[in-house]
């Protein structure tokens, strides 16, 4: 009986981690570890591993603390778990540890901080990275683009990129973003050569790529619709290129990001107001008919005596 | 809710956008040659000068204090964002005239510890240079600030000590990293052969 329950349990665990593994967040987790073990042969394990783990932890605990806060539903802080990792790849391994737990912390902190009822408003690892630049003077490497390694290793960024945005359907967003930053960047080398020709290379390209396929197409800030992608991809690229020329060094595409998370918000906001005014619509017209009918009637009665 | 969109669209957009980054990629290769010549010219020509790019825009975010150093037993620097000289022993009495060159090596620095600062349009290094019997004994990046990281030129102290010259490799991918790094190194020398020369002719 013991072993009949067993493994009726066994085979529903491994059912809900197939589950699990099958929905994009779960896809893109084996992504992330790749990405660890390759870049960690280059940071080095001793500095990646207690690196990683502070991030993840700050986020994951703030995550469960909120929810137990809230009293809400428990569910796996899986998105706490991703944003900790990647504002893990984005600092230095060699950041210290208290630090790179609080830009966890943060991180999850401004997805409950910048919140509609029913979306966050900007990307909670783009922006707590963006802070920590003031606060804690951190210092960005983006190895987890795996920059420190021969040309070669960005197909794994490109692979397991590609695979996660055909997975959301975000292609329109991550290459209208990509073209323009890079015409854009092509253009900026007739104006300053040497700084176009750094940022079109190791380890700015890496950076580019990933933040793209990682970071932009997260989907609660990304839009659906394909008008909407390629809108925002073109704004995101002007505005962190935009940033770049005038120093805002390495936050560039952080910058970039936020500025289309804006801009995304807002759409969305005069969304809900035209679906808002177009619900109300037929009501304020049977409204409207009914004071017209009471005058008339009235008047009728005037008219009468 | 997001269509997929055809997948000839996605190859023939992503071609596209390749093609756009191989343009920029080859119409940038000159300046990026010029940088690798600068740098190879550098390391085989020691008493050539190395002017960095450099903007007046300094930097408004908090500095990082990190210790990168050259020498087995790193020393405490103090986090200066402005050009400090602190001598910690008596400067060495030379007989040779005092070096107008920076690339000059022995017997032209007074012995002490000098701090100085470059810029870039990036931000800035702050170093700080130890001087003992008249050369570079250990180099450190004591200070910089948050537009670059300071990993990717943690190996030119090292390169500073070894050759005892300010002039080292442009590091690929952090070229104005590099510059500020020179020309803060090279004004700490400038400092120590100041010393020099004011202690001979005093």
């Amino acid at each position: 009986m013991n072993v009949v329950v067993n493994e009726t349990s066994n085979s529903g665990v491994l059912r809900r981690v197939r589950q699990f593994l099958r929905t994009p967040k779960g896809s893109l987790l084996p992504i992330f570890l790749a990405l660890f073990g390759l870049g960690s042969s280059a940071a080095g394990l001793s500095a990646a591993v207690p690196h990683m783990a502070a991030a993840v932890v700050g986020a994951v605990v703030t995550e469960v603390a909120i929810a137990t806060f809230e009293r809400s539903a428990r569910t796996w802080p899986t998105s706490a778990l991703l944003s900790g990792m990647i504002v893990a790849f984005v600092l230095g391994p060699t950041t210290p540890w208290a630090v790179t737990a609080a830009v966890g912390v943060l991180a999850t902190l401004s997805k409950h901080v910048f919140t509609t009822q029913r979306w966050h408003v900007f990307n909670p690892a783009a922006l707590a990275l963006l802070v920590s630049v003031p606060l804690f003077a951190t210092g960005q490497t983006w190895w987890g683009a795996l920059p420190d390694l021969s040309w070669p290793f960005i197909l794994v960024v490109l692979a397991g990129g590609a695979f996660i945005v055909d997975r959301i359907k975000k292609f329109p967003l991550v290459l209208s973003y990509l073209g323009v930053s890079f015409a854009l960047l092509t253009a900026l080398g007739r104006v300053d050569p040497l700084t176009a020709a750094e940022l079109l290379r190791t380890p700015f390209v890496q950076a580019t790529l990933f933040f793209a396929v990682f970071m932009l197409t997260d989907p609660p800030t990304a839009p659906s619709r394909t008008a909407d992608q390629l809108c925002i991809g073109v704004l995101v690229a002007v505005a962190s290129v935009a940033a770049e020329i005038l120093g805002a060094g390495q936050s560039y595409l952080l910058i970039g990001l936020l500025v289309g998370n804006v801009a995304f918000a807002v759409r969305r906001w005069m969304n809900q107001q035209v679906r808002a005014f177009g619900q109300a619509l037929p009501q304020r017209v049977v409204e409207l008919g009914h004071v017209e009918h009471q005058r008339q009637q009235a008047r009728d009665a005037q008219f009468l005596s | 809710m997001a269509k997929q969109s055809p997948k000839r669209l996605i190859a023939l957009s992503a071609s596209a956008v390749a093609t756009i980054y191989l343009a920029g990629l080859v119409s940038t290769r000159s300046a990026a040659d010029s940088v690798s010549v600068t740098s190879v010219s550098a390391a085989a020509n020691p008493s050539a000068a190395v002017t960095p790019t450099t903007t007046a825009a300094a930097s408004s975010t908090p500095a990082l204090a990190v210790l990168v150093g050259a020498s087995a037993t790193p020393t405490q620097a103090p986090a200066s964002a402005t050009p400090t000289t602190t001598p910690t022993t008596a400067p060495t009495t030379v007989s040779t005239p005092a070096a107008t060159s920076v690339t000059r090596t022995s017997s032209s620095y007074a012995d002490g510890t000098y701090s100085a600062t470059g810029t870039s349009r990036f931000g800035n290094v702050t170093v700080s240079v130890i001087t003992a019997a008249g050369k570079i004994s250990n180099v450190q990046i004591t200070q910089v600030t948050t537009k670059f990281p300071v990993s990717r030129i943690a190996s030119l102290p090292a390169q500073v000590t070894q050759n005892q010259t300010a002039n080292v490799n442009v590091v690929t991918g952090a070229t104005y990293s590099s510059q500020a790094f020179k020309q803060a190194v090279q004004q700490a020398l400038s400092q120590a052969l100041a010393a020099n020369s004011s202690a001979a002719n005093g």
